[in-house]
């Protein structure tokens, strides 16, 4: 992961580095153009990115000279925190439908009966506050125009 | 006008309704954050900062400072009775509030912890009543190049102290800065690294990154964490039987004053923060304190040091965030971003074009603090049952909280995706010991650094002898090339130690 990590850091900054270079002027007419920062930083961050690679290799080449056997195992807790990631996008889809009301009750409510597995009344209950919440601080006091839903709120 | 006029003027702001009312909402908000176990000040902070957009800037900062001084407050409270801290400097709270819970000293533990903070918060804003505008005098005399230098030095020391390691904290800095170049060019108007997107041409939104990388990312941190909270050992706190004899009182005030002066001064440095100041208050009272053998083993001492230097800390990160526009953690970053939200820009001169604002702000913390002591020892008895609220309930609200939050600062769904992506490179990062908080501070400052280093480098013809030839900055960049070598350095001893061995 460490891995996948710095080098996509690298990736990113060398990008970053081409862009200050070849597209925003790095230095014109003895003044820093808009290319200056990113390119001083991309290239710091380059160097420090290929210290962390270089450093993490060495310790997975370590790691499989200890460890005979080095299965790479995948990991379901890895991915476990997606799921909230993939609920929240749904959540937004949702949102963009049928407005903040419904989307906000659905969103508290379906997490805590089917995923957090709490009392329906409770699970029902605490939605309920949840939502008149937002509803009074979001739409009532800070009049915050959300999508509406074909109820009108 | 001299200070002690100015500060009068300020109670006279502070004393208004809304900001009374700002005052008191935001220490009590504080204090039920901070109990909370791990979500923390910045998590808080960025939630609940969309909340502030219809006040006024005076009111909004008050209320946000509120929030922040009475987290550390809080943040005492879930160490003591369930050993995981509500936030990162409460970690050293733990270390005796726990054991006290343990022999039956639950109340005692969380009534000393309410002393301190009272101790430490009311010594951190004497010092920023004095520091503050000192502070500001010397910013006054800064040019580019000096502000540029600074700014370096702050985002090196960021980047070195928060997190184990200082390269991984120096990335994380980096990627910050180079974060915050996308979107249009202060100087030439251009637009950069928007990847032809309409929704970048402005830039990533502050609110939503920040939602996303402390609010989101606890959600992601909760769920890949199943075990939930228990209260052991505790079933009913009282006050009456919390309240300190008077020999226990004498036995914390002067480490804890000791602590708040330390904690106040570590407060000062950016990056520094809350937990460095606990952690060294608790190392000092190891060395010198009376209870030093027994330290550990359940002493309201342990708390007391812990909880003084923790939010004496927390204000001190007020005065270099209002005099010179450096913040010296990530929720005064978080502060930092909802001021520039606001139209303020916090530095030198803000001391003069907005006296009623600052000095509005730091009276209400005279004010504030006292409410965060009065309502910490009005909650203890409700304090078992807050706890008991399962990490399964508070999940679904934080994120309806991140959602609605997001949304609402640009009535954007673009935002609501800046919000999700934020907390998954957070969570990922935070997994791998990347530390989030010199992202957040790096964006925040990078924007004034290349204005200033342009400045700077345009009025020296390009030439970098700039930095070089003014005594200040030259001393604070000597100081961060010494901060960067420094682990060089030491590689380099223990390497030709290991040799001769």
């Amino acid at each position: 992961m460490e891995l996948a990590i710095n080098l996509i850091i690298f990736l990113l900054s060398g990008y970053w580095c081409q862009q200050g270079l070849m597209v925003y002027t790095f230095w014109n007419k003895n003044q820093p153009g808009s290319g200056f920062i990113p390119v001083i930083f991309s290239v710091i961050l380059m160097i420090f990115s290929c210290v962390l690679l270089i450093k993490e290799i060495k310790r997975i080449r370590m790691n499989h000279r200890q460890t005979s056997q080095t299965a790479s195992t995948f990991s379901l807790s890895r991915i476990r925190p997606l799921l909230p990631v993939v609920y929240t996008i749904a959540a937004i889809v949702v949102f963009r439908f049928a407005g903040v009301v419904v989307s906000m009750f659905l969103t508290s409510f379906i997490w805590l009966l089917f995923i957090s597995k709490v009392r329906l009344s409770k699970s029902l209950i605490i939605s309920v506050i949840v939502t008149l919440l937002v509803y009074l601080i979001f739409v009532v006091w800070l009049r915050i125009p959300f999508p509406r839903s074909i109820f009108g709120f | 006008m001299n200070n002690w006029e100015l500060l009068m003027q300020g109670f006279s702001v502070a004393f208004t309704f809304s900001n009374a009312m700002a005052a008191f909402i935001g220490s009590l908000l504080g204090i039920v954050v901070g109990a909370m176990p791990g979500i923390g000040a910045a998590a808080g902070i960025s939630m609940l900062l969309p909340m502030t957009f219809k006040m006024s800037p005076t009111a909004g900062i008050i209320m946000l400072a509120g929030i922040y001084y009475g987290n550390m407050y809080g943040g005492a409270y879930s160490a003591t009775l369930l050993n995981i801290p509500g936030d990162t400097p409460a970690v050293v709270t733990a270390l005796d509030g726990y054991q006290l819970t343990l022999k039956g000293k639950a109340g005692k533990s969380l009534a000393t912890g309410n002393y301190a903070s009272f101790i430490g918060g009311s010594i951190g804003i004497v010092f920023l009543t004095i520091f503050g505008p000192l502070l500001a005098e010397i910013g006054l005399k800064f040019g580019p190049a000096e502000v540029a230098a600074l700014i370096f030095l702050a985002l090196t020391s960021i980047g070195w102290l928060l997190g184990d390691d200082p390269v991984k904290g120096l990335v994380t800095a980096c990627l910050g800065i180079l974060l915050s170049t996308i979107g249009i060019d202060g100087a030439s108007g251009n637009a950069r690294y928007n990847f032809g997107s309409l929704n970048l041409i402005g830039g990533i939104t502050f609110v939503p990154l920040v939602i996303g990388m402390f609010g989101f990312s606890q959600v992601l941190e909760m769920i890949s964490d199943s075990k939930d909270f228990k209260v052991d050992g505790v079933k009913k706190l009282s006050i009456r039987e919390s309240m300190l004899s008077w020999a226990e009182f004498k036995e914390i005030f002067w480490p804890s004053v000791r602590s708040g002066v330390l904690g106040n001064f570590i407060g000062f440095l950016p990056g520094a923060g809350a937990t460095t100041g606990s952690f060294l208050a608790y190392i000092l009272e190891k060395r010198i304190g009376k209870k030093r053998h027994t330290l550990g083993t359940g002493e309201i001492t342990g708390v007391a040091v812990s909880e003084a230097a923790n939010n004496a800390a927390a204000v001190g990160s007020f005065a270099p965030l209002l005099s010179l526009g450096i913040p010296g953690s990530s929720t005064s970053a978080v502060l930092l971003g909802g001021l520039m939200m606001w139209g303020l820009r916090p530095g030198p001169l803000l001391f003069e074009s907005n006296p009623d604002f600052v000095w509005g702000l730091i009276s209400s913390m005279y004010f504030g603090n006292i409410l965060c002591l009065v309502a910490g020892m009005a909650v203890l008895p409700f304090l078992v049952s807050f706890l008991k609220i399962s990490k399964r309930v508070m999940i679904p609200i934080i994120m309806v909280i991140c959602l609605v939050g997001s949304y609402a600062v640009g009535n954007s769904i673009f935002d609501m995706g800046v919000m999700v992506t934020a907390g998954v490179v957070a969570f990922y990062l935070k997994k791998q010991a990347f530390p989030s908080s010199p992202v957040l501070l790096a964006f925040v400052l990078a924007p004034r650094l290349e204005v200033s280093m342009r400045q700077a480098l345009s009025i020296s013809q390009g030439s970098l002898w700039v930095f070089f030839e003014k005594p200040i900055s030259a001393v604070i960049l000597i100081c961060t090339f010494a901060l960067l070598l420094f682990p060089v350095i030491q590689k380099l001893i223990a390497f030709s130690k290991a040799r001769k061995n």
